[in-house]
């Protein structure tokens, strides 16, 4: 379901497109843009993923696994 | 308790930028000699880093703190992260039926991890990992297998046996990164194999003199996983990301789940963030959710981010009878954080509003209205990262 949205998506972006470089490293590289944040640059706390069983990104994150599977 | 002691020896080792607390080790003269440094510095050197989460859970009655300890070091070619990671869950367990008696639960969890890392060129790397865990990784868990240890295990205490759930898993993956021309694409597989929370039921054996007897579920799971990973720069401040995740657990159907994040730094000291997602697990389960948040650089030193989210799903349906699976969720959070950071350190201090609101339960598994009653939970967070 979700799959037909992500060509949408994509097609919105398309306009956007322009070529980067290594000179737009200051913007691209800041830790707010990242989408491997952890530690301190994470505003998100992760125990939500407790309870929400479909956004859940992994079977064994730190903390424990599947420990009941229902 | 133990988290807490965990972070307040990190946070020691934090400050003191030394590093992990670690015994002193006593080394030959002539080791010294020749190595003028020392044995654990030279252990310890290369770009490192130390990151230290503690995450709240909280409620009334139900609380969740976790405590996550990670290093990293990257050192040529090499890199390689380990996580320590501690859980406390409370409970105060109650039945709305009254098949059994109400309790105070305190369960301690842990989790390990060592991820190993190699560049084979400035474009392709790859990792391979091992995590383990034991103990009850969230408070349903507890609640279901405290329900387990007095409806069954009181009147069956002869052939029960408590459930003791742990894990160990093995994850291995590639990444191409091309950040100026294709992008960077990841592909990751995982196995894993876990003790669970088994269900039990009263059965009658077979034969002419049939004897009540209590009965598990398997005990056991497989999961096998995979993703593949797409993040691409749109343009100079804006990229996305694209991830496609397979997983497929014993006895039950493969999940889907497709997620998209966009990071979009409308000027110098303003970033919005958006994520829209989706999960499928055959007919039985469907998830959508998505959010938004803005995070805007105050000073050099302090920023501050705000964050909204909201997730539904259709509820882990089970053939109908009893059973532990939770009915249809639809939950939203708000939070807030505020983080200071220089040159090597950042620090994080945020809190939120987590609201559940779940579908009622059919007749047969009113045991667990109140485990799946809704709540507003307060979400806490304060993460500490030292690079060094």
């Amino acid at each position: 379901m979700m799959l037909r949205f992500i060509p949408l998506l994509l097609a919105m972006a398309l306009p956007a497109c322009q070529t980067v470089s290594v000179v737009d490293e200051a913007q691209l590289g800041k830790p707010a843009m990242s989408f491997d944040q952890r530690g301190a640059d994470s505003p998100e706390c992760s125990l939500v993923s407790l309870l929400e069983r479909g956004r859940a990104t992994n079977n064994q994150s730190a903390g424990g696994g599947c420990s009941a599977c229902h | 308790m133990k988290s807490l002691a965990l972070l307040s020896l990190s946070v020691a080792s934090l400050q003191a930028g030394t590093g992990p607390n670690l015994p002193q080790v006593v080394l030959p003269e002539s080791f010294e000699q020749e190595n003028p440094g020392n044995f654990l510095t030279s252990l310890f050197s290369g770009e490192q880093r130390l990151d230290l989460d503690y995450d709240l859970l909280d409620h009334d009655d139900i609380s969740v703190s976790r405590t996550n300890l990670i290093y990293s070091q990257n050192r040529g070619n090499w890199n390689l992260e380990a996580t320590l990671g501690l859980t406390d869950i409370r409970v105060d367990y109650t039945d709305p039926v009254g098949a059994t008696s109400s309790s105070r639960r305190n369960e301690e969890s842990w989790s390990g991890g060592l991820t190993l890392g190699m560049d084979f060129s400035d474009r392709l790397s790859s990792t391979f990992g091992v995590t383990a865990y034991e103990g009850f990784a969230d408070y349903q868990s507890v609640w279901i297998s405290e329900y387990y240890d007095q409806f069954i295990g009181i009147p069956f205490a002869s052939i029960y046996e408590k459930a003791s759930p742990r894990g160990l898993g093995f994850t291995t993956g590639l990444v191409w990164d091309d950040t100026y021309g294709l992008g960077r694409i990841s592909a990751t597989f995982g196995l894993s194999e876990d003790d669970i929370v088994p269900a039990w039921s009263p059965a009658l054996t077979s034969g002419p003199m049939p004897t009540l007897i209590a009965e598990p579920t398997a005990d056991s799971r497989t999961t096998y996983s995979g993703s593949l990973s797409w993040e691409k720069a749109i343009n100079p401040s804006l990229k996305t990301q694209i991830t496609l995740r397979y997983i497929d657990i014993t006895a039950r159907d493969p999940r889907i789940q497709v997620n998209n994040q966009w990071a979009w730094a409308i000027t110098d000291d303003l970033t919005m963030r958006a994520h829209t997602g989706a999960a499928k697990e055959g007919s039985d389960f469907e998830a959508l959710y998505g959010g938004l948040s803005l995070h805007y650089d105050l000073s050099a030193a302090w920023s501050v981010s705000l964050a909204g989210r909201v997730y539904r799903d259709t509820g882990e349906v089970v053939s109908a009878g009893f059973n532990t699976a939770s009915p249809v969720l639809h939950s939203s959070e708000l939070s807030a954080s505020l983080a200071w950071s220089d040159a090597s350190t950042t620090i994080r201090l945020g809190v939120g509003i987590y609201e559940t609101d779940y579908d009622e339960l059919d007749e047969d598994n009113r045991f667990f209205s109140d485990l799946y009653a809704d709540r507003d939970f307060t979400l806490g967070r304060l993460a500490i990262s030292r690079s060094f």
